[in-house]
């Protein structure tokens, strides 16, 4: 699973590096503009088209027939029903497609939130690191470390949550680097990615590392899974989370690249003359 | 001077948000609060008209010189006599140089020298006669009941107006106990006359004026030209002057009832505490409603809104995490965390009070102790105003983080109720010092032009608090605690000298640099209970039955046979006929009686040091000027070397003793007789008057500007 996870990831690289200086909203909306097109290809590969826009027609019939028959009661009700069963067609013939829009979008929207859910710590920062144990170890009777490198600071001692199976620490970001912290485990040393600085400009960011072929692993393609040998589930660093704004209002990620996506996608249907 | 009370609005339920959108759609365009006049006196109106000249009458001098800055740097308490003698050491060289190559002279404070009125003297350059701020608290004459004199915060009024009709001032949303005033609640600024950024602002200066005293809620920019941040008067989120909250396993007798903090017992289990964050009450329920449903009332403090957290205890290690909100917190034992945001839901998913909150794990075994700090107002998200415009708060959290907000941020309270220790007040204090240098050297950075004033508030709350450490003497000093303090408060004068440097470094010719202090300070080693004093010598009469000791707030006093009574720290007041709403000194017959408590209270002494107690018993009438002369006590005492009005006498108490022992650890202060509390002047050129004092400020800074002095203020610029 890494292999094609890290491939993806640098694909993503590539393609974001340039955008990498520039102001967050310009790579965003440029990934979102491009999954718009991506997906509307895909939909009018997947798609029957023929069906889709037959169906639209027949929907514009009803309507108009409401409309003119809106004084015969007995039209209307026919018309109503007409209306919703041409619509529940209209969304079966949607759905194939959705199929297969489903795993590029989740795929571009994993790059994506490594890149845009968070941003670097900043010198001076403090974050909490939080262990979870595989199910079964208790914490207070194991024995871990954390191992700062140069550049970073661990401002706490081991706080071990046996009801959660968790250890945590607080560190210190102290200067700029992709740094990585050592976890000292029973079977063998951990590393987890730390980035600090020295801007808060766009990269990757890492906050969870996860245990290999997990659903968070999956989500976090940032460094490479925990070995699944590991007494570690995973690896959480609480980076400070990246602030979209937009005319002063602050705008999920998530949000804005559906939103970008979803209208560059309708905008452009007449030109790849596709029907949606 | 009177702002709307904010809420933030967060997006939520679809439904609840139409519905209000709708409710506002219909209702809100014509919609006002009857509230009550600012009760700006008439001269005060006539002063705010006749600010429209203050252009012209500069461009006929000549004009303004647009290069012309003034620094003023306000640090609060700063002592002349300890200024002089650590300058003499050679311990503040920046000082030294900036009096050996300008001026230096001790700066006479207000009368009584509290910081309120003394600022409020700076602000209007009148004296309290004219800004109407005479001591902490004043009473209500109908009740005699006190209250804080600075500001108020007004609860939403009973009828708002919708399109000019008066209608009950609230929206209920069916089927749920939630109501939406139509027309928020009101804070006001209480101090009167006109400060004097409004004269410069008048006369097109930009100004900065950060955390000045007795500026709360800020006074609102006519032309958009000034910035304000609101300081000392500015309350937390729950509407005092700061209350903490302790959380322990090991709560001590009386730790439930404490002035300034609340403390809860709570256990451990399992490793984990949990616990409730109090905020403030809930506005937006419908307790009638809820009253009549359960058949019972609803307390004050059962309409806080809480936020429920958890406090995960490592079993051996001296750490924990709090899980509050979204937030999860890992505090080891001894430390600070850094801000958290927490937010108070009133209507879920619809309105919020955002607040700020630092936690210190005091001890995670064998106790659990945790402090939190009390929740001061989000600059970035006010419920109060504190900021003027409103996005200045934005702006100073974007440039330096968030920082305290409220009033006087050293926990004075928790430092007197034991939760602090001498050292965990220093971190705490050390913590509000950073917090505004880091301000300072923002505002700093920003200023080139106009008027920047600058306020420090840590220099009085810490030598309130530290006197102690210092004074073998003192009543409250403890070797084994204090010895180790004993160069706190030097050090903090020495860290003070390095702001100045900063300041010096960066000076360009066109600025004027002042440093002013509102008050120095003396030791507090005895209280005087004026009340008590009062009731020995026939003034103040109790109801029968009540015992002198069991007296609060002035409870108990029988107003059908007292002539005078104390509230407040320096302030004493005859019972008149027709003014008090129980008096029975007749106007004509108070003078008389004035004089003689005056000369009564001159000539009492000390049975344990036989020293005079007080040195000058002030007449108001003798002393004041202006609009607001008969809002004054009849009398201001100035206390002797040592002495201070007890906080009983504050508090209205009339305790056993009319003299005690200080062994609070509030153990130096500056409520004495003016004279022996000067605060400083430093300046960067000669100082020509011969005894400036602090109303001589504000025409100083306005002349520097080439505009004239105004009418209402009595002093006159030091440099002429
Ligand atoms: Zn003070």
């Amino acid at each position: 699973m890494w292999p094609i996870l890290r491939a993806i990831t640098k694909a993503f690289d590539a393609i974001l590096t340039p955008f990498a200086s520039l102001h967050p909203w310009v790579g965003l909306t440029v990934v979102s503009v491009v999954t718009g097109v991506v997906m509307l290809l895909i939909f009018g590969k997947t798609s029957n088209q023929k069906k889709i826009s037959e169906t639209k027609d027949k929907l514009k019939a009803y309507v108009m027939e409401m409309w003119i028959f809106r004084n015969d009661t007995l039209v209307m009700f026919s018309a109503i029903g007409s209306v919703l069963r041409s619509n529940v067609q209209y969304l079966r013939h949607s759905l194939r497609p959705l199929v297969f829009l489903f795993i590029p979008v989740l795929v571009i929207m994993v790059q994506l939130g490594i890149r845009y859910a968070d941003e670097p710590l900043m010198p001076g920062d403090r974050a909490v690191v939080s262990v979870k144990l595989k199910e079964g170890t208790v914490p207070s009777q194991t024995d871990l470390t954390l191992v700062a490198p140069k550049g970073v600071r661990v401002a706490s001692p081991a706080l071990r949550i046996d009801s959660k199976g968790e250890v945590n620490w607080e560190i210190v970001a102290e200067q700029p680097g992709h740094h990585q912290l050592v976890l000292e485990t029973p079977c063998g040393p951990v590393h987890k990615s730390l980035d600090v600085g020295p801007e808060r400009k766009l990269g990757k960011v890492g906050a969870v590392k996860a245990r290999a072929n997990s659903w968070n692993a999956f989500l976090y393609p940032a460094e490479p899974p925990v070995p699944s040998s590991s007494i570690i589930e995973w690896i959480k660093v609480t980076y400070p989370h990246r602030e979209l704004k937009l005319l002063g209002l602050t705008v999920h990620w998530l949000l804005a690249f559906f939103v970008i996506s979803v209208a560059a996608g309708f905008a452009l249907k007449g030109v790849f003359g596709i029907e949606v | 001077m009177r702002q709307t009370r904010r809420h933030s609005i967060i997006l939520g339920l679809p439904v609840l948000l139409a519905l209000s959108a709708f409710v506002a759609a219909l209702v809100l365009p014509g919609c006002t609060a009857e509230a009550p006049e600012s009760g700006l006196a008439e001269e005060d109106r006539a002063a705010l008209a006749s600010l429209g000249y203050v252009a012209n009458e500069l461009r006929e001098s000549g004009g303004r010189d647009a290069e012309k800055k003034v620094l003023v740097l306000g640090i609060d308490g700063m002592d002349w006599l300890i200024t002089t003698r650590l300058m003499d050491e050679g311990k503040l060289p920046h000082f030294k140089a900036l009096a050996d190559a300008g001026g230096f002279s001790p700066l006479l404070s207000s009368i009584p020298p509290q910081s309120p009125v003394a600022w409020a003297n700076f602000i209007t350059g009148a004296d309290p006669g004219g800004h109407g701020i005479f001591d902490f608290v004043h009473r209500d004459r109908d009740t005699y009941l006190p209250y804080l004199s600075t500001s108020q915060v007004e609860n939403a009024p009973e009828k708002a107006r919708v399109l000019g009709i008066p209608v009950r001032n609230e929206f209920a949303v069916p089927f749920t106990d939630y109501i939406f005033p139509l027309a928020g609640g009101a804070t006001l600024n209480l101090r009167k006359g006109i400060a004097f950024w409004q004269v410069l602002e008048a006369a097109g200066v930009p100004c900065t004026v950060f955390k000045i005293p007795s500026n709360f809620p800020p006074v609102p920019s006519e032309k958009g030209t000034t910035k304000s941040m609101s300081g000392m008067g500015t309350p937390d989120i729950l509407g005092t002057y700061g209350t903490f909250s302790f959380y322990t396993t090991d709560p001590w007798p009386g730790s439930d009832d404490l002035s300034g903090g609340y403390v809860y017992p709570v256990r451990v289990e399992d490793g984990v505490v949990h616990a409730t964050l109090l905020g403030p009450p809930n506005d937006f329920k419908d307790y009638e409603k809820i009253e009549e449903r359960q058949g019972a009332p609803v307390s004050y403090d059962e309409r806080k809104v809480g936020i429920d957290f958890a406090v995960y205890v490592d079993p051996s290690n001296p750490v924990a995490r709090l899980d509050i909100g979204d937030a999860e917190v890992v505090l080891t034992e001894g430390e600070f965390s850094e801000w958290v945001e927490v937010e108070f839901v009133m209507v879920p998913n619809l309105i919020t009070v955002s607040g700020l909150a630092r936690f210190y794990l005091k001890s995670a075994h064998p106790e659990f102790e945790l402090y939190i700090t009390p929740v001061q107002i989000n600059p970035v998200n006010q419920v109060l105003p504190i900021t003027d415009p409103p996005e200045y708060g934005a702006e100073l959290v974007d440039a330096v983080g968030y920082f305290y907000t409220q009033n006087m941020p050293e926990d004075t309270k928790a430092l007197e109720h034991g939760v602090f220790d001498n050292e965990i007040f220093v971190k705490q204090s050390t913590i509000v010092f950073d917090e505004r240098l880091r301000c300072f050297e923002y505002e700093l950075s920003q200023f080139d032009e106009g008027l920047l004033y600058f306020y420090f508030g840590s220099l009085d709350q810490s030598t309130h608090m530290m006197w102690r450490c210092m004074d073998v003497g003192h009543p409250a000093y403890n070797a084994e605690e204090d010895a180790e303090f004993s160069d706190f408060l030097e050090n903090l004068y020495v860290k003070f000298d390095g702001v100045l440097g900063e300041v010096m470094r960066d000076l360009d010719e066109n600025t004027t640099l002042i440093v002013l202090s509102d008050h120095g300070f003396a030791p507090y080693y005895r209280h005087f209970h004026l009340n008590r004093w009062l009731y020995d010598e026939g003034y103040l009469v109790l109801k029968p039955g009540v015992r002198p000791e069991h007296v609060e707030w002035l409870l108990g006093v029988d107003w059908t046979r007292t002539t005078a009574y104390g509230l407040g720290i320096n302030a004493l007041y005859v019972n008149v006929a027709g003014r008090e709403g129980q008096g029975i000194v007749s106007r004509a017959d108070a003078p008389a009686l004035i004089d003689e408590i005056a000369e009564k209270l001159e000539a009492v002494r000390d049975p344990k040091t036989d020293q005079l107690v007080v040195v000058k018993a002030y007449k108001a009438s003798e002393f004041y000027h202006g609009p607001y002369q008969s809002t004054a006590p009849d009398i201001v005492v100035g206390y002797g070397w040592g002495y201070r009005g007890s906080f009983k006498t504050a508090g209205g108490e009339v305790p056993a003793e009319i003299i005690s022992d200080n062994v609070g650890k509030w153990s130096g202060d500056h409520c004495a007789d003016y004279h022996h509390v000067p605060g400083v002047l430093f300046t960067d050129k000669p100082i020509t008057h011969e005894s400036p004092s602090l109303y001589d400020m504000a025409p100083t800074i306005l002349s520097e500007f080439g505009i004239a002095k105004r009418s209402w203020m009595v002093g006159r610029s030091v440099f002429e």
